[in-house]
């Protein structure tokens, strides 16, 4: 079953940011939502940001989804986490989805130095 | 002739065995550690020649053109915050910052992979440095309204300062 996270501006750490930064914030909102619950299910999850995000940073993605990477794998990883865009326009999908590569690459090259594969 | 072998004889070889003995293990454990110190600074001379002082020019540069590109990217978001309605200006802000993130990323993976090939603890600090810059650079970003070109420069020098700081920390050990 789909399911979806909906991440909120109050996620963003308030105030006029519209940027989603910062592990130790990624690792609240992850207990807030109960991500690693989320990990032991056998569903699939959308992530889904406000509009006006005008950045999604690796930092926050790293507190955010890191634990569920080293628990699930890569693989697994993938197809249970992802995210829907598709309340953005066209020209800000396309730097969130840039954002994105960015915070999965550097998720999979501290997975690959945590667990020592390669 | 007599030859009988007397208690203090015996006493006399043990000692001089045991005598044989300890000055072979001084031997032995001196060769050890000078093996060992002298593996360390080998593997400190490489570090320091192959990684650390190549990269300075690299990073110089690196630091100076990020400086450089945000200032000019804040003026520009400000002076065409007026001009532009509110999506549109978002959308330029997102493109900005997925421009600027990208650049962080290019020029610090691979110098991460390098570092980390020698010294995965200094691999890792790097790693969090490059976040923390990104942060740092959204951030500025954010607050385009009210930051100055000197908190640009302080904010970014002290990221720089944290990278050097790491690098170096495997020759202050």
């Amino acid at each position: 079953m789909i399911k979806k996270i909906e991440l909120t501006k109050q996620h963003r750490g308030g105030g006029k940011s519209t940027s989603f930064s910062g592990r130790d914030e990624g690792i609240e909102v992850r207990k807030e939502l109960r991500i690693a619950d989320k990990d032991r299910d056998d569903d699939q999850y959308t992530i889904i940001l406000p509009c006006d995000t005008t950045s999604f940073n690796p930092s926050f993605y790293l507190g955010l989804l890191f634990d569920s990477l080293e628990h699930l794998g890569y693989d697994d990883f993938k197809s249970k986490y992802r995210f829907d865009l598709q309340n953005m326009t066209e020209s800000k999908r396309a730097a969130i989805e840039k954002n994105l590569v960015s915070c999965l690459q550097q998720a999979y090259n501290e997975y690959i130095s945590s667990t020592g594969l390669d | 002739m007599n030859c009988c072998i007397t208690l203090r004889d015996i006493i006399t070889w043990c000692i001089s065995v045991a005598g044989i003995g300890i000055a072979w293990w001084q031997f032995a454990s001196r060769m050890s550690a000078l093996r060992k110190s002298r593996i360390k600074t080998q593997k400190e001379t490489w570090f320091l020649h192959v990684i650390v002082l190549p990269s300075f020019p690299q990073l110089e540069e690196f630091y100076d053109i990020l400086i450089k590109t945000l200032e000019e990217e804040i003026k520009y978001i400000c002076e065409s915050a007026d001009n532009t309605n509110a999506n549109a200006h978002n959308e330029m802000i997102a493109a900005v910052k997925a421009n600027i993130l990208t650049q962080i990323q290019d020029f610090f993976a691979p110098f991460q992979a390098i570092v980390e090939s020698a010294d995965p603890t200094i691999g890792k600090e790097i790693g969090r440095h490059m976040q923390s810059l990104q942060d740092a650079a959204t951030q500025l970003l954010d607050n385009y309204q009210t930051v100055k070109p000197i908190d640009v420069k302080n904010i970014i020098l002290q990221n720089k300062k944290k990278v050097l700081s790491s690098l170096n920390s495997s020759i202050r050990e």
